[in-house]
């Protein structure tokens, strides 16, 4: 296998990795009700 | 080297190229409102992420010299893979060009199995599942029916651009993913309704589309029998189409512009291995068979059985495949293509019988390797996303975005 390839191959398997990595925490919506919005001020 | 051959194999490859993308319109617009970013995603990621594992190893593990399993590491990161012809595949294009266009084929494949896990899937399973899928289901089978050297091959099953490779595969693999991942939240509620048919009739469209460069491509020149394969790609198409609108209009009282759409994918998958082997009015008959089972398929399934196949993936690719497969073991003639065979009813039903042998052998294989893959990601990664995440729908759980700003 020449530098190259073996290159190729780091450069893939580090993105899957950080693909792993990478936070898993779920993004949850948040709604911020404005007292304005809603005629309350 | 021809130019002609050439021209038209390269423009095949961006044809099935846009096939993915339009794959995504074509199932997003048949999930919920919520999850409409992350169906569509899932096939734009994978169009990425197996454009680079084709290049690396897919393509050598399907097409370089091996045994009838599996090929070898000859041509692994395309190296040896030139601008010169490779005459075992296609003697008259780059070897690139024939490279390149096998690649699309094996991005829209596990593309297509996402439609099975909708809505609930996690992302991060999703990608390590496509990784290993891709190199230890689709690599294999692909060797087995199109490589030199490959089992299927040798033993003489005919198809010509993907009935077993693309849609059995991926019809089954589909199948035991949904049995896995169990129902989403609100199945047979009538909650899961299409939040888009606009979206899934304009990716059928595009699908047509690319789809005469899936079969006519199949040809590897600017041909005869590339003419012949885009009449009956066409012709399929329109029977699949007519046939399921018009069994779901006596069904359930409406012409569905949703049936038509999903008939055409049903008569396009049918015709798919058999479109380099029969003569057009064969493909009448199976775009008609292909629209009549597929329709009931779909009922089968998702009444009787009650497997959460969000997409009606099986129903389509899996029975519309083994249909278009056994097909060509009836219809196929050497009056459309010399270097095929005659089907049953020319007088060879042997033909039908590797035919058969093919399904079983691709269908087996598919379920037991995709089941392993499914489970190992289970007790890695996780397959589902949490209950609370799929209730909030996972463009925005997931993804951090909303499909619609309103």
């Amino acid at each position: 296998m020449d530098m190259m390839v073996l290159a190729s191959f780091v450069s893939f398997f580090a993105l899957v990795l950080a693909w792993l990595a990478a936070p898993a925490v779920a993004k949850l919506p948040i709604v911020i009700i404005e007292p304005s919005t809603v005629g309350a001020d | 080297m021809d130019t002609g051959d050439t021209a038209w194999v390269l423009a095949s490859t961006a044809l099935v190229m846009l096939m993915t993308p339009a794959l995504g319109f074509f199932y997003g617009g048949l999930v919920q409102r919520k999850n409409a970013l992350s169906t569509i995603m899932h096939s734009f990621f994978i169009l990425a992420l197996i454009s680079v594992q084709w290049v690396l190893w897919g393509y050598s593990l399907a097409f370089a010299p091996g045994g009838g399993f599996i090929g070898g590491l000859d041509w692994i990161a395309f190296r040896g893979v030139g601008q010169e012809p490779n005459a075992d595949y296609a003697a008259t294009i780059p070897a690139l060009s024939f490279a390149a266009f096998q690649m699309m084929f094996a991005i829209i494949t596990p593309a297509l199995i996402t439609g099975a896990f909708a809505e609930r899937k996690r992302f991060k399973a999703m990608v390590v599942f496509t990784l290993l899928w891709a190199t230890f289901v689709y690599a294999p089978v692909a060797h087995w029916v199109w490589a030199v050297g490959g089992w299927l091959r040798t033993y003489g099953a005919l198809d010509f651009a993907g009935g077993t490779v693309v849609h059995i595969t991926a019809g089954i693999a589909a199948l035991v993913a949904a049995s896995m991942l169990g129902k989403r939240i609100g199945f047979g509620q009538g909650s899961l309704e299409p939040h888009n048919v606009t979206y899934t009739v304009l990716g059928a469209g595009l699908l047509w589309f690319g789809w005469f460069g899936f079969n006519a491509g199949s040809a590897l020149g600017a041909n005869g029998l590339a003419a012949n394969a885009l009449v009956v790609t066409n012709t399929a198409a329109a029977m699949g189409g007519l046939a399921w609108m018009t069994v779901a209009w006596i069904r359930h009282g409406h012409p569905s512009v949703l049936g038509l759409a999903c008939g055409a994918v049903a008569g396009l998958v049918a015709i798919t291995p058999a479109s380099g082997y029969v003569d057009t009015p064969a493909s009448i008959i199976i775009g008609l068979g292909a629209g009549v089972f597929c329709f009931f398929a779909v009922d089968i399934l998702k009444q009787n059985v009650g497997v959460d196949d969000a997409l009606d993936v099986f129903a389509v690719h899996g029975v519309g495949g083994i249909w278009g497969a056994l097909a060509t073991g009836l219809f196929a003639t050497t009056t459309v293509n010399p270097a095929g065979a005659n089907g049953l009813f020319y007088g060879n039903p042997e033909q039908l019988l590797k035919q058969a042998v093919a399904v079983a052998a691709v269908a087996g294989f598919t379920a037991v390797v995709t089941f392993i893959i499914l489970k190992l990601v289970d007790v890695t990664i996780g397959l589902r996303v949490p209950e609370q995440e799929e209730v909030l729908g996972l463009d925005t759980t997931t993804h951090g975005e909303v499909a619609y700003q309103m």
